[in-house]
């Protein structure tokens, strides 16, 4: 425990002095401009009075509590309190489930060597960790998320949008509308055509997945043949 | 939005109304359920606003780079987290929930929700973010509890719980505990450590 810990230290000064890597593509990311003021972020927890980058760092971990809570409440019943300590509780374990999806996907990344992770490298993730339920969900999200952002990528050009989350947004509305009107952007259309590939890796996905329900003791079986060597790493 | 705020609530109280007697007849291992995962692919085919978000997408881009691995992140991945992570919440409550009600109490305690990670393996990647030390919780023989660095029942508001103390609280909460951070790490070493075990464990 103490080895990781010190682990996890040297990474985290790794990661504040690395600048994002040059290029194309990285100036694309940044000019979403979703990653350039770490000020923008709104504060969550009044009561920290530790040191103002320490609170930032703190700040940027996890997702606002307000949020957090309010999707704790659509599940529990009307006479139900949350303890605050739940509160946090839970704030950290999202921040945990985003960066073990997160490594795992970009596992697969590394493997395959591409550099940037695609919403199937995160649903293939979820789906070798465990979370089998959440992937035809999700699939079908980011369908349709797909299907509205390439009817409403001409109105929203048009229009304006001034909300960080509306930025975040806007880039890929400007994607689809220029693959939509044939742009000369190679690296975008690359990028489109990769999306494309990776939609073949969804629907292949999919299969093992009818499999797995399908067979549900070779399911178990697999699980057990895994689990039991986290719980001896543990 | 409002009919789509009743509808969730209506389904959702029905879905915690039924759960008590079959959710905690699930055998510990299945992390499956089929009422939850139909009631999110309703959702999913009906979802029409994707400004509409519970969680904002700046904050899960930082969190994805935090690793230092990671390099470029598509526009979509964020999207599917925000929602993923939506899933996830509701999820652990539930369970968290269930553990309450079995004691009798209308207050979700930490300690429920660290007895609902320790009764799923799918939830074995937070048993260093929530460990079994509680005072209140049951000792488990299958886990080892993790000490505390100032005691079980105080509020931690800078060091995650079962950091070990000295160590960074940004540094050990996210990266120590998980399994899969190993394996990003740039380390040359730890890499090809884990390429093996990956092979071993496929």
């Amino acid at each position: 425990m103490e080895r990781g810990g010190f682990h996890g230290y040297r990474k985290l000064s790794v990661n504040n002095t690395t600048p994002s890597p040059p290029g194309l593509a990285a100036n694309f990311l940044m000019a979403e401009g979703s990653m350039r003021p770490p000020e923008f972020n709104q504060p969550n927890k009044t009561s920290n009075g530790g040191e103002e980058e320490c609170t930032v760092r703190e700040q940027d971990r996890f997702m606002p509590i307000a949020n957090v809570i309010r999707i704790m409440r659509r599940i529990l019943p009307a006479h139900a309190k949350i303890s605050d300590d739940s509160k946090e509780t839970i704030q950290e374990c999202v921040s945990e489930y985003i960066s073990f999806i997160t490594g795992e996907a970009n596992e697969r990344c590394q493997r395959e060597q591409r550099k940037t992770i695609t919403a199937e490298d995160v649903l293939w993730a979820m789906s070798k960790l465990g979370f089998d339920d959440y992937i035809e969900p999700l699939t079908l999200y980011l369908h349709r998320y797909r299907e509205l952002e390439g009817e409403r990528g001409v109105s929203c050009s048009a229009g304006s949008v001034s909300m960080t989350n509306g930025l975040v947004v806007k880039r890929p509305n400007g994607t689809m509308t220029e693959y939509g009107a044939y742009g000369p952007v190679p690296g975008i259309h690359m990028a489109q055509y990769h999306y494309r590939h990776q939609n073949g890796f969804v629907f292949s996905g999919n299969e093992p997945n009818s499999k797995m329900s399908g067979s549900s003791s070779g399911a178990s079986g697999a699980r057990v043949e895994v689990f039991p060597t986290q719980q001896h790493k543990y | 939005m409002a009919e789509n705020n009743n509808n969730n609530g209506d389904n959702m109280n029905n879905d915690n109304h039924q759960q008590p007697p079959s959710y905690s007849q699930l055998p510990p291992m299945a992390s499956s359920n089929p009422q939850l995962r139909n009631y999110w692919i309703e959702q999913m085919e009906t979802v029409s606003d994707f400004k509409n978000r519970q969680l904002p997408l700046a904050r899960i881009k930082k969190i994805m780079k935090a690793d230092p691995d990671v390099h470029m992140v598509s526009a979509e991945a964020p999207i599917i987290f925000a929602k993923a992570c939506e899933m996830f919440i509701v999820d652990l409550t539930m369970r968290s929930w269930l553990k309450a009600e079995e004691n009798k109490r209308h207050t979700l305690q930490k300690s429920d929700i660290s007895n609902a990670v320790a009764s799923s393996f799918t939830y074995d990647f937070l048993l260093d973010v929530v460990p079994k030390d509680e005072s209140i919780a049951t000792a488990d023989p299958g886990f080892v509890a993790m000490p505390h660095p100032d005691g079980g029942g105080v509020p931690q508001y800078y060091y995650p719980p079962g950091v070990v103390m000295g160590t960074p609280m940004v540094g050990s909460g996210m990266y120590a505990p998980s399994q899969a951070w190993p394996a990003a790490a740039g380390d040359g070493e730890d890499d090809a450590e884990d390429n093996g075990g990956n092979g071993g464990g496929n």
